[in-house]
């Protein structure tokens, strides 16, 4: 006796030669079974023949859209603990017109205003874009969250100065503050700051130039090992 | 493989998962929202996909988790879904269709009669074409229950299709 699971094994084609030439043999001596077998392949091609065709209907541009790579420059995915609302305050601020700075008050031992080039970065801050590598908390001030290459082929990095955040570009051997954000005093006169977050308005700024993912570790320490070099 | 080419393969099954999302959903529309819940979850986990394995089998498994996941969700907020894709989705029975001798839509009929469990192994091993173990082990589950599920669900279709009480 051949149950209804082995037997639709048998129609479907998945079972090993020996077995399946066992039910073949067992089907040629009982037409009742073979009448079975045939009504089980048929009711499999008729399911399949109803959905004939669907493989190669249109898919929806949304559903391509959702997944088709993006091309180089679109919206870094950052890590999400870097997008958490950092600067209470700030945000709305920052979203519109984002601190793209040329010569405002900053501290003077940390960056120097380049009359063609805006603020470059010195001092401690300069040291620590060198050669710190990024997540390893304050020091001096500063304190460097990410790094990517950028779409000119030099790389750019994420720091925290303070109650600040900005974002840094190698530029003929100098870093040159592409954008720094300013923290909002809130109502009280106090800086609020969530410790280890970036505004989005730096993000923002980030996106826009990265050619890639942030650096891993490994790729950081290459870098900083060859000086933040332009590649080929 | 970067994500770029994830992408780009994760693109030439989507023929493969709007069809297996409208098995699973009997609509058009619905199966396209399986499949959008379906890529919007791939894509947040593509870091969990391991080079080596079977991309599509992947992707189906977190669909139909997703299918399951809606399916549960509507019940708990006591909407009984009627299934109708006549109602739902008006020719879609095309061309090539309706030259078969089951129909697209009665086809959609029939699978929204059969329990869950029974449709999604249909839809992989019916339709889709994986094999008892494929199907086995993207549903995670033993491959006598994938059997004996798609062995009840095959009585149910027989009566249905071909009009008959038994198997």
């Amino acid at each position: 006796m051949i149950d209804d699971e082995r037997l639709m094994a048998f129609a479907d084609g998945m079972l090993d030669a020996d077995e399946h030439r066992r039910i073949e043999v067992a089907l040629a001596a009982d037409p009742v079974l073979a009448a079975k077998v045939a009504r089980m392949k048929r009711v499999a091609a008729d399911l399949r023949g109803a959905f004939a065709g669907q493989l190669d209907l249109e898919v929806p541009p949304r559903l391509q859209a959702l997944v088709a790579p993006k091309p180089a420059g679109n919206v870094v995915r950052f890590p999400a603990r870097m997008r958490r609302q950092a600067w209470l305050g700030l945000a709305a601020a920052a979203c519109l017109g984002l601190a793209f700075v040329a010569g405002r008050a900053t501290s003077p031992e940390l960056m120097r205003t380049d009359p063609t080039r805006g603020l470059i970065a010195r001092g401690a801050l300069q040291q620590a874009l060198d050669a710190r590598p990024s997540g390893g908390g304050a020091s001096g001030g500063v304190a460097i969250a990410l790094s990517f290459a950028d779409q000119a082929g030099g790389h750019c990095r994420v720091f925290e100065l303070e109650a600040n955040a900005g974002l840094a570009c190698g530029e003929r051997g100098d870093w040159r503050i592409v954008a720094l954000t300013e923290a909002a005093p809130s109502r009280a006169g106090e800086v609020v700051q969530a410790a280890g977050a970036i505004p989005d308005a730096i993000l923002h700024a980030a996106d826009e130039r990265r050619a890639g993912d942030p650096l891993d570790a490994a790729g950081e320490r290459a870098a900083i090992a060859a000086r933040w070099r332009k590649g080929p | 493989m970067d994500e770029a080419e994830i992408r780009a393969e994760l693109v030439k099954l989507l023929p493969r998962l709007r069809q297996f999302a409208l098995a699973l959903t009997g609509s058009r529309a619905d199966g396209d929202d399986l499949v959008q819940d379906a890529l919007e979850r791939a894509l947040k986990r593509l870091d969990q996909w391991r080079v080596g394995t079977r991309l599509d089998s992947w992707l189906f498994r977190i669909a139909q988790n997703a299918w399951i996941d809606q399916v549960r969700s509507r019940r708990s907020r006591g909407r009984i879904v009627t299934e109708d894709p006549d109602a739902d989705a008006p020719g879609i029975d095309g061309a090539a269709a309706m030259t078969a001798s089951l129909t697209l839509s009665k086809a959609l009929r029939v699978l929204a009669s059969l329990p869950e469990e029974q449709r999604v192994v249909v839809a992989l091993v019916q339709i889709d074409g994986y094999s008892y173990r494929e199907a086995s082990e993207i549903l995670g589950v033993p491959e006598g229950t994938v059997t004996s599920r798609l062995s009840r669900a095959r009585a149910a279709l027989m009566a249905q299709v071909l009009g008959e009480d038994a198997p």
